[in-house]
């Protein structure tokens, strides 16, 4: 008797559910995901964070998992991203970073089965369809459980799956920074387009070797509820600094902490702040003879309170 | 109609009723209001429950309120609500100590070093792709900062 009302309300909870949750709305997540790593697209977006704007072109070979992005508004700086290495070019300084992806490849990301785990951290719901760049898109929205990360609304095509617009927003509902293609053509995309159209004689090359690594005595006495640390490594920044990096994500912001020593004479170098660039807030403080960096997709409070939380303990050998 | 609601989240009405209030829950805004509200004290109840206790259903929660977790582990979903994404109509709650606003500064020169290294592991990228990575080259110079 008990178990046929309750099997009733499961149905009827399921039935009335499913407009706006779960299977589906993850499904969508999924969908852009796999967009992401399979599609040949070419494309210009815009970048909006605060009155500013900036527009980029973007090329992704899908054969050989290459892409290819141009600054189209003032200097022409260019990445260009293969399935192991991210190349930055920038041409003002005559400088071509190499960042290495050997490591960031053993982080799950939003992987089939990981979707799920967004939803103990964000609300997840479908929202409105709207034409974006002539495509027909669905709105996928992720509001924040809590005050710790930003809210995003997510326009993807509901043929291919592929993210149109990007918005990310503050708890009060405004925006903290927007992608959105202006125009997009899916396919024919040719190896040739992807190629970095910078020769880089006589350029300035930072090799950032990056390899895990524990960095002994080094921790957070407080976690951030819902980041878990997914990565720690050692490597090279800019020039050739070495700095110890912490990953710390909930499955759809990520924070890192670097740290580095301080010799004499960096030590005027540090500036104890908050700066930020769109969502990205950096936190800057000196710890033990070394400055610390945090750099993250998260409000400003939640970067700080990570940043304050970095501690060294001298271990006992 | 917020007792219909409030009986069918408690899985006490019968099929037909069940039916009939669904439907008014999808047509109509102010049965969706009541709908997402009971969400929300729900919500909020499991939510203080669980700074007592581990989060393990007590046996004689409604079959729902154990069912869905169930459910959302099988299916890698989790429960969510039906709020949309608007602003928030209720403060939130104070979860995290509020911090004192901190001096602002000008992003460090290394700034796009910073970046670069961090973009590599953010899961934004997985979604969207390349674009995300346009702050890192994006021109600090392009526009005096204030």
């Amino acid at each position: 008797m008990i178990a046929a009302r309750l099997l009733v309300a499961a149905a009827v909870l399921a039935a009335g559910a499913a407009q706006a949750q779960s299977p589906e709305t993850l499904a969508w997540l999924r969908k852009m995901y796999e967009a992401s790593q399979k599609l040949s697209y070419s494309g210009t977006f815009v970048y909006q964070q605060g009155a500013r704007s900036e527009t980029s072109r973007i090329t992704r070979y899908g054969a050989g998992d290459i892409e290819r992005l141009e600054v189209l508004d003032g200097m022409p700086r260019e990445i260009v991203r293969t399935r192991d290495t991210v190349r930055c070019y920038l041409p003002d300084s005559k400088v071509v970073k190499v960042e290495h992806r050997a490591a960031d490849r053993t982080f799950p990301a939003l992987v089939p089965g990981e979707v799920g785990a967004l939803a103990r951290h964000y609300d997840i719901s479908l929202g409105e369809t709207r034409r974006v760049a002539g495509f027909d898109c669905q709105a996928v929205l992720l509001k924040p459980k809590d005050n710790l990360r930003y809210g995003y609304r997510l326009y993807a095509d509901a043929g291919s799956g592929m993210l149109l617009k990007a918005v990310t927003v503050d708890a009060g509902g405004e925006t903290i920074e927007q992608f959105s293609f202006t125009q997009l053509s899916i396919g024919n995309v040719t190896r040739e387009m992807v190629r970095a159209r910078h020769s880089v004689g006589g350029w300035r090359i930072d090799n950032a070797e990056a390899s895990p690594a524990h960095l002994t005595g080094w921790s957070l006495n407080a976690e951030l509820p819902g980041f878990r640390k997914i990565v720690e490594l050692k490597r090279r920044l800019g020039e050739s600094r070495p700095v110890g990096q912490v990953v710390y994500s909930d499955g759809l912001a990520a924070v890192s902490v670097f740290i580095e020593p301080l010799d004499n004479g960096r030590r005027e170098a540090v500036r104890t702040g908050l700066a930020s660039v769109g969502a990205i807030h950096i936190y800057t403080r000196e710890v033990a003879n070394h400055m610390v960096t945090v750099v993250g997709e998260a409000p400003a409070a939640s970067v700080q309170r990570i940043a304050n939380a970095v501690e060294y303990r001298e271990t006992k050998k | 109609m917020k007792d219909r609601i409030s009986a069918l989240m408690d899985g006490e009405l019968d099929e037909r009723e069940a039916a009939e209030t669904i439907s008014s829950v999808a047509n109509d805004a102010q049965a969706r209001d009541a709908w997402r509200t009971y969400h929300l004290i729900g919500d909020a109840l499991r939510e203080s429950a669980s700074v007592v206790a581990p989060r393990r259903p007590a046996a004689n929660a409604p079959f729902w309120r154990v069912a869905l977790p169930a459910m959302a582990v099988a299916a890698a979903v989790a429960l969510v609500s039906w709020v949309a994404f608007v602003p928030m109509q209720n403060p939130p709650a104070p979860s995290a100590p509020v911090a004192q606003a901190p001096a602002t500064v000008a992003p460090p020169q290394a700034a796009n070093d910073y970046l670069l290294a961090h973009q590599g592991f953010s899961p934004r990228v997985a979604l969207q792709g390349m674009t995300a990575y346009v702050r890192t080259v994006s021109d600090p110079a392009e526009e005096p900062r204030r």
